[in-house]
Parts: structure tokens; C-alpha cells; sequence
């Protein structure tokens, strides 16, 4: 069979795969759709759970800018804010922070200011200056200083965002003009349970021309979630086994230290 | 490989080094059998600094404590220094105390400087007593020297009883302790007992690093049978605290308090050894230089700039 009859036939059958995608979902309809398919498909919290590395692989033609994008369910947070009185340093007010995703983690081929102008960026949710326009604060006083880089700090402190450029791994099919990108993310142990989306989105001269989307379930199983659901909606039961438990555990190991030393 | 071991901890929501919380808790557990303290003053704030949640921390260390108290309880019991009866008037004053605490803590909250308070309460009570604590159980531990070398030539000069002996003596209702040897009035420890609930309920903490000294030097008890009856009431204070926040927070994560209980209870048992060896200046002073420790970290939280003005709301 000659090359060239082998490699159309390759490529007519990948379009074909491409028009079936089923990773793909809550597409703009103005972008086209690229194939993506992330590893592991899911994430189960288990007892000896330590953070997990996920592996996001995506299709997509010559010379487009890459833009790989993770983030957790909306989440509303509650902190403190410290500040100066009397010469010490306490808290002085209390800050309720809404419609910011739990987790945000960003891979981009190239840095984003350079492959779109920042309204397109917010318009896509890319970049930390789009989550800052989304954000809501309650605020216990009404004139108080900017708060948005030391949340940012606080929520890289945890490995819960992140924004990295140049993570991105581009292989050559062998089949042109398809490439495929891969890149991986490290989700920390401290990752809220719920449904995570992870998007791929491709830009040719500043606009968006692609969009991959992957929905991403992390939940706890086995023993956590029997415990994180029993703490949770029996709480009282849960207290008194805990005490109950601490106290037998505590006797227990007395009785043994006192029969080993021969009392 | 097996010193990489994490566990995930599901109401703390992360996970942690199993041996790092073994280590935790084995060292909180020594010192609590050791002095008879419970040990969150402690273990709380290292439990924040691996990343537990400070709401969970807090919460969960209450029900390891309940462990190591029953634990270290039982062994002073065995070696017969756990006064009941005493133990029982400063819980009633405790809880009494206690009850009142949390409101004052309320209205201080609704006044907006609560932390600023808290925070100035525990440096100053830390402070003092640790500062007391240590001067005074150095010079008792010169004056043993001296005594040795001496070789008791000398009699010892009667002073007479202190204005405070006789103070406490014409007290109405006196009663007698027999375990701790001593006779008072009713009233002390109940009043005392009340005092150590607000402080307690104020700082957010068991009270055992308060009762310590306030037994040792205000009650006159031997330190011996301060440190099991010290235990004794904690572990009461630890039950009730740890089905409350379990019941209202949901905040109690049993696989960390299970982790840290088994090695705080190993711990509180080499410790009530341990203080069968070291005589009471000797504690007395390794005490006081932990809660010096404690004040010093806490100043200096106070008085130098934070890395990050923003912090999750339940910290410290």
C-alpha cells in the first residue's frame, strides 16, 4: 500500500474518532472541538490517599497557542485579615469571599498576555486578573486595603493555584497536521471533593479557535467517606463513639503498660 | 519507603505523614503524663503548622487528649496519686466557670476585640505563671544543693505560718483532703476551680497549664498528686468539649486524634514514670520552661510582621 493511501486513510480515520469525542461537553459553539482525554478519568479519595498527578492529553493542529486550564467547584471562603493596633499584630477583620473556584491550576505554552489581550483572557476565565472580576467580597469594613494578591498567596501556599508557563509537551503524530499536547497536573492531598473541569482551549493570532472540555469527578470512598458522612450528618453519635474509642484506647494502653511492668 | 507513608484524614480533608503524627503525639503524650498538663497548648498549634485545619486541630486534639488522660489518669491512679475528692470540687468550679467563660467570650466577640483579648490573656497568664514557676522552683532546687552540701548542719529557722497560711485557715467550711494532706476550706478550690473555667474558656484551652500552678501554689498540694488529679479533671473537660464540637462543628477528625491517641497514651505512661524519678523542682522547672516557650512564640506572633496578612478564619 503506497504511504501517502495509508496516511489519509490514518487521517480520515482520527476525523472520524474526532466527530464522535465524547470528552467534550458545554462547548462554545463559535470554537471547533478538540479531542482530549484525561488520566486518571476519575479520582477516589481512599485512606492512604497523598495528592494525585493527572495527565491531560489533547489534539490539536499546527501552530495554534495552548492553553490548559483545572479548576475545583466554586467554594465560599472565610478569613481573617491581620493588621497593626497598638504596635501588635492581630486580626482585624473578618472577609467572606465568594464565586472563586477552589482550586485553579494553569499551563500555557506561551505567557498569556502574549497569546491574547486581557479581555479575551477574563472573557475565557483565564488568567488570575479574571478570577479577581469574578470575585465577591463581604467585608466586615467598608474601607479597607486590597486583599486579592494575599489570597492569591495564601491559595499557592496550599498548591491550590497555580499558574505556569512552558509545561506543555508537543509531540508530532507523524500524521499532519495533527499534534498532540500533554501536560500534567499535580492536585495536592487538600483538594475539595466535587466536580472539576478541565478545559483545553486553543488560540490562533489572539482569538479562540479550539475548545476541549473534560468534567472530572473527585469524591472519597471506603472508609473516609463513611466517616466524613457519619461526622457530617450524626454528629453527636460520631462524638460520643470518638470519646467513647479515645477512652478505651487510653485505658487499654495503661492496662498494658501496667501488667508489662508488673503492678 | 515506609517512612513515606501518608494517611488521609477525612474531616481534616488532607493528608500527613503518619510518623511525623506518631512523633506528635508520642512527645505531647510524655509531657502530659509528665506534668499533668493536657497538652493543647501544644499540640494544637503544631497541628496547624502541618496543615491540619485549625478548627479540626483543635477539635481533634480534645478527643486525643481524652485518651491520653484516661490513660495517664489510670497510671497515677495505680501509683496513688489522684485526689478524687479535690478533683471533683475544682471540676464543678470548672465547669461552673467555664459555662460563664463562653458568654463573656460572646460579648467580647460582639464588641468586635475578642482576639486581641484572647491573645493578650495568654501571654500575660503564660507569662506570669511561667515566669513564677521557674524563679521559684530554681531557688528550691539552690536551696537543695545548698542543703546537701551543708549536710544539714543547720536547723531550720521556724518562720511562722504566711499571711496567706493563715488567710486560707480561717476560712469557713474547712475540709480535709487525706490524699493530698491537706485541710482547707471548701471554698478555695471551688472559687479557684471557677477562675481556671473562665480563663480556660477565654483562651480556648483545657486549663491543665493553669490548674498546675494554681493547685501547686495556691492549694498547697504535693506535686505528685497535683499532676494525676490535674489529669483527672481534664479528662472530663476533654469528653465535653471534643461531643460539643463533634456535635455543633462536625470538626473532630477520629483517624487524627486515633493516630495521635495511641502515641500520646504510650507517651503519658513513660512520662508518669519518668515523673516518679525527677523531683518536684526538677518539674517544676521543665515546666516552666515549655510555658515560657509557649509565651515567647506567642509574643512574638504578636509583635512581628506576618508573611501574609490573610489567614483562614479559626486560626489562633
Amino acid at each position: 500500500m503506497p504511504r501517502w493511501f495509508a496516511s489519509v486513510i490514518l487521517l480520515f480515520l482520527l476525523l472520524l474518532f474526532f466527530s464522535f469525542s465524547t470528552g467534550s461537553e458545554d462547548l462554545d459553539p463559535s470554537l471547533s472541538n478538540l479531542k482530549m482525554d484525561v488520566e486518571p478519568s476519575d479520582i477516589k479519595i481512599g485512606l492512604f490517599y497523598h495528592g494525585a498527578k493527572v495527565a491531560v492529553t489533547a489534539f490539536t493542529s499546527k501552530g495554534l497557542d495552548v492553553v490548559i486550564r483545572c479548576e475545583g467547584p466554586e467554594q465560599e471562603m472565610k478569613l481573617m485579615r491581620k493588621g497593626r493596633v497598638g504596635g501588635m499584630w492581630m486580626n482585624v477583620e473578618e472577609i467572606l469571599v465568594e464565586k472563586l473556584p477552589a482550586v485553579y491550576l494553569l499551563r500555557s505554552s506561551a505567557p498569556l498576555e502574549e497569546i491574547a489581550d486581557q479581555e479575551t483572557l477574563e472573557e475565557h476565565g483565564l488568567g488570575y486578573a479574571a478570577l479577581q472580576a469574578r470575585m465577591k467580597l463581604h467585608r466586615s469594613k467598608e474601607k479597607s486595603l486590597p486583599i486579592f494578591d494575599d489570597l492569591i498567596q495564601l491559595k499557592e501556599k496550599d498548591r491550590l493555584y497555580e499558574i505556569s508557563q512552558g509545561n506543555i509537551q508537543v509531540s508530532d503524530l507523524e500524521v499532519w497536521p495533527i499534534f498532540q499536547i500533554k501536560s500534567f497536573f499535580d492536585l495536592p492531598p487538600k483538594v475539595p471533593i466535587g466536580t472539576y473541569r478541565i478545559d483545553v482551549l486553543g488560540f490562533k493570532k489572539g482569538a479562540p479557535v479550539a475548545l476541549g472540555t473534560y468534567t472530572l469527578e473527585i469524591a472519597k470512598v471506603g472508609f473516609v467517606s463513611f466517616f466524613s458522612s457519619l461526622a457530617a450528618n450524626r454528629g453527636l453519635l460520631y462524638g460520643c463513639v470518638a470519646v467513647i474509642l479515645a477512652m478505651l484506647c487510653g485505658l487499654g494502653i495503661g492496662i498494658l503498660f501496667s501488667s508489662r511492668s508488673g503492678h | 519507603m515506609l517512612m513515606d507513608l501518608f494517611l488521609y484524614l477525612p474531616i481534616a480533608g488532607t493528608s500527613i505523614n503518619l510518623f511525623l503524627l506518631l512523633g506528635l503525639g508520642g512527645i505531647v503524650g510524655l509531657l502530659s503524663g509528665l506534668f499533668g498538663v493536657g497538652g493543647g497548648f501544644l499540640l494544637t498549634p503544631l497541628l496547624i503548622m502541618i496543615g491540619i485545619p485549625p478548627t479540626v486541630a483543635a477539635a481533634s486534639d480534645s478527643n486525643q487528649i481524652v485518651a491520653a488522660s484516661a490513660s495517664g489518669t489510670f497510671a497515677h491512679y495505680r501509683l496513688g496519686n489522684v485526689d478524687f475528692k479535690m478533683g471533683t470540687v475544682l471540676l464543678i468550679g470548672g465547669i461552673v466557670g467555664g459555662t460563664f467563660g463562653v458568654y463573656l467570650v460572646k460579648i467580647l466577640r460582639a464588641m468586635g476585640n475578642a482576639d486581641f483579648v484572647i491573645k493578650v490573656t495568654y501571654v500575660a497568664m503564660l507569662g506570669i505563671i511561667g515566669s513564677y514557676m521557674f524563679l521559684e522552683s530554681l531557688s528550691g532546687l539552690r536551696r537543695a544543693m545548698r542543703k546537701d552540701e551543708e549536710e544539714m548542719a543547720e536547723e531550720p529557722v521556724s518562720k511562722g505560718p504566711s499571711l496567706y497560711a493563715r488567710m486560707i485557715s480561717a476560712m469557713p467550711l474547712q475540709v480535709n483532703f487525706p490524699r493530698s494532706g491537706i485541710r482547707i476550706s471548701l471554698f478555695l478550690p471551688m472559687i479557684l476551680g471557677i477562675f481556671v473555667g473562665i480563663l480556660a474558656s477565654i483562651m480556648g484551652v483545657g486549663g491543665g497549664f493553669i490548674m498546675v500552678p494554681v493547685m501547686v501554689y495556691l492549694l498547697r498540694m504535693p506535686m505528685h498528686v497535683v499532676v494525676g488529679t490535674s489529669l483527672f479533671q481534664i479528662f472530663f473537660t476533654c469528653v465535653n468539649v471534643t461531643i460539643m464540637q463533634a456535635h455543633l462543628n462536625h470538626t473532630v477528625d477520629f483517624l487524627l486524634a486515633l493516630t495521635l491517641l495511641v502515641a500520646s497514651s504510650t507517651g503519658a505512661q513513660i512520662g508518669a514514670r519518668l515523673s516518679k524519678r525527677l523531683n518536684a523542682d526538677q518539674l517544676k522547672v521543665l515546666l516552666a520552661g515549655i510555658v515560657l516557650l509557649v509565651m515567647l512564640k506567642m509574643l512574638a506572633s504578636l509583635v512581628l510582621a506576618p508573611s501574609l496578612l490573610l489567614s483562614y478564619k479559626g486560626g489562633h
